[in-house]
């Protein structure tokens, strides 16, 4: 378990880890927790969901930042779905295609049931 | 009597009585408040001066600051340098309490010192302690400030260094931002029939986004906007490799040679299988994207094809510029999935439509309160205005995001081409 002071919100419950990313992915905001969410989610290898319900901007950065945890975790036999996309990141992902990449929910309680019932 | 009252003070006590009261007949006596000057730092005054009652300070001032060198008290004897030396008075002297001074011509106090040589060495002894201290004041002086100077020396070193390596960096970013440019089309095709205009700018001294305009066989005309993840030096490196590679990719010299024309399909889903394959392959770990946008259109019949690679979905806006279309379908961006098809879709550019291909740094250019230009004005702008040129249209857009911003710093690059064919 994360122990030392961390940037992002975690929470485990059960054996997912639920990281509540913060309002604003753009460059700043990515290089703010970049590193830190890298080492959370490595050390996990197991199942996790970003609750992206507060984020109301993402940069590109923002996404290749999601994607490199995706990579990180898949081969270990774990996953990084994605909870509560406001309506223009929803869009965001749409045009991209980000959304071919990542197994989206509307809320952290959907993306927990869906690890669930695997 | 003042005979008495010399008579405590060493420097009196060996003269005997006819030259101590011939010293007193002729002797000058001072009375000072606490506060009043003695004398003045460089004033020519050769008298020295005995304290019968009360003390003084050694005052000098050093850049307008005062600063006390020694307190003197009853019995000890003040300014004999300038009487020994004949110099202008060294430092500054003021009462600190009511005084009581005798004052003590150099005759007086050659008298006194032929009384008894004890005095005498008491004068030099007096003498030598002051030269010393005032030594060791101003090595520790020297030594502190010696220090200070190195630091300031050292602050300054690096401070230099600093400004040295910002300005090679400056210098290498002109050289970047040159060379980025030369990576767009050095003009633009004319094409009969059809004009295009394009724009680029950077949020930084080089950019993520470029366009480019390929020319194909068959008078075909390749377009392409693209937006690298990210921004600066990283996402340009990532323009360079991308544009040279969708180039070179796409004027190989199969797609001019061999005979048959190849068809627009096979040029873009070659070319972007190849550019795709390549970064995945070659820069995967970087997870580095492009989002890109890449069509044939050919100018004979304004056949459009093409792939959008996880682009902005560009804009088709009708004769009557009342009808804006996005154009369907989108894969994932290039660099991400290695071994990626890339399905062509089909359109068409009818007399008098209009083609507009750009990147997000137009719609989300933000003014200084953090508001987006927003997809719903850039729509209202392509209606109002879009009868103009392509050229005309292209500044109109960027004059209008630019009015919009008021200056306000940009996060993202913007980069806008528009096609526009005759009616």
């Amino acid at each position: 378990m994360w122990k030392g002071v961390s940037p992002v919100n975690v929470e485990h419950i059960d054996d997912v880890l639920v990281i509540a990313l913060p309002a604003r992915l753009d460059a700043v905001g990515v290089a703010a927790i970049e590193n830190n969410l890298k080492e959370i989610v490595t050390n996990h290898k197991g199942k996790v969901i970003a609750d992206m319900s507060h984020v109301d901007f993402v940069a590109s950065l923002a996404l290749r930042m999601l994607l490199t945890n995706l990579k990180a975790v898949q081969p270990l036999g774990g996953d990084l779905r994605l909870a509560g996309l406001q309506p223009q990141i929803a869009e965001i992902f749409r045009k991209s295609r980000f959304d071919t990449l990542f197994k989206i929910y509307p809320d952290q309680e959907s993306a927990l049931v869906s690890y669930r019932s695997v | 009597m003042l005979q008495d009252l010399l008579r405590t003070i060493p420097w009196f006590m060996h003269l005997d009585a006819a030259q101590l009261d011939s010293m007193v007949t002729s002797m000058e006596q001072r009375h000072l408040a606490a506060g009043d000057m003695l004398f003045h730092h460089g004033e020519e005054s050769y008298d020295c001066f005995i304290i019968i009652e009360g003390s003084v300070e050694v005052l000098i001032f050093v850049n307008g600051t005062e600063h006390r060198l020694e307190v003197y008290n009853a019995g000890d004897i003040v300014g004999e340098m300038a009487l020994i030396d004949r110099s202008p008075r060294s430092a500054s002297v003021r009462a600190i309490s009511a005084c009581h001074l005798v004052v003590i011509t150099e005759v007086e106090f050659k008298t006194m010192i032929g009384a008894n040589p004890e005095l005498a060495m008491r004068v030099l002894r007096n003498s030598t302690t002051r030269v010393r201290n005032t030594n060791q004041r101003m090595i520790s002086d020297l030594e502190r400030k010696n220090n200070e100077l190195l630091k300031a020396y050292q602050q300054l070193k690096a401070a230099q260094n600093d400004l040295i390596r910002l300005n090679r960096m400056e210098q290498e970013m002109a050289v970047a931002r040159q060379i980025q440019e030369s990576f767009l089309p050095r003009q633009l095709p004319q094409l009969p029939g059809w004009e295009i205009g394009a724009y680029s700018r950077g949020a930084q001294a080089v950019g993520g986004d470029f366009y480019d305009c390929i020319e194909l066989s068959d008078g075909r005309i390749g377009l392409v906007v693209a937006d690298a993840c990210g921004k600066g030096v990283t996402a340009a490196l990532f323009v360079a490799l991308s544009r040279s590679l969708l180039r070179a990719a796409s004027q190989a010299p199969w797609i001019f040679q061999g005979g048959a024309v190849l068809d627009a399909e096979s040029i873009l889903t070659g070319a972007l299988w190849l550019v795709n394959d390549y970064i995945c392959r070659e820069h995967g770990d970087n997870n580095m994207f492009v989002t890109l946008f890449y069509a044939v259109l050919d100018p004979k019949n304004g056949d459009l094809v093409y792939v959008n690679a996880g682009h902005n979905p560009p804009l088709l806006l009708d004769a009557q510029c009342e009808n804006l279309y996005e154009l369907p379908e989108a894969t994932l961006p290039i660099g991400i999935m290695a071994n990626q098809t890339f399905p062509s879709q089909r359109t068409c550019v009818e007399p008098g439509y209009r083609l507009i291909l750009f990147s997000d740094g137009i719609t989300e250019a933000m003014n200084s309160a953090g508001q987006p230009f927003s997809d719903d004005r850039f729509h209202d702008v392509l209606r109002e205005d879009g009868y103009l040129g392509a050229q005309n249209l292209v500044s109109m857009i960027i004059a209008q995001v630019d009015a919009y911003a008021e200056g306000a710093p940009q996060a993202d690059d913007m980069t806008l081409m528009i096609i526009t064919r005759e009616a």
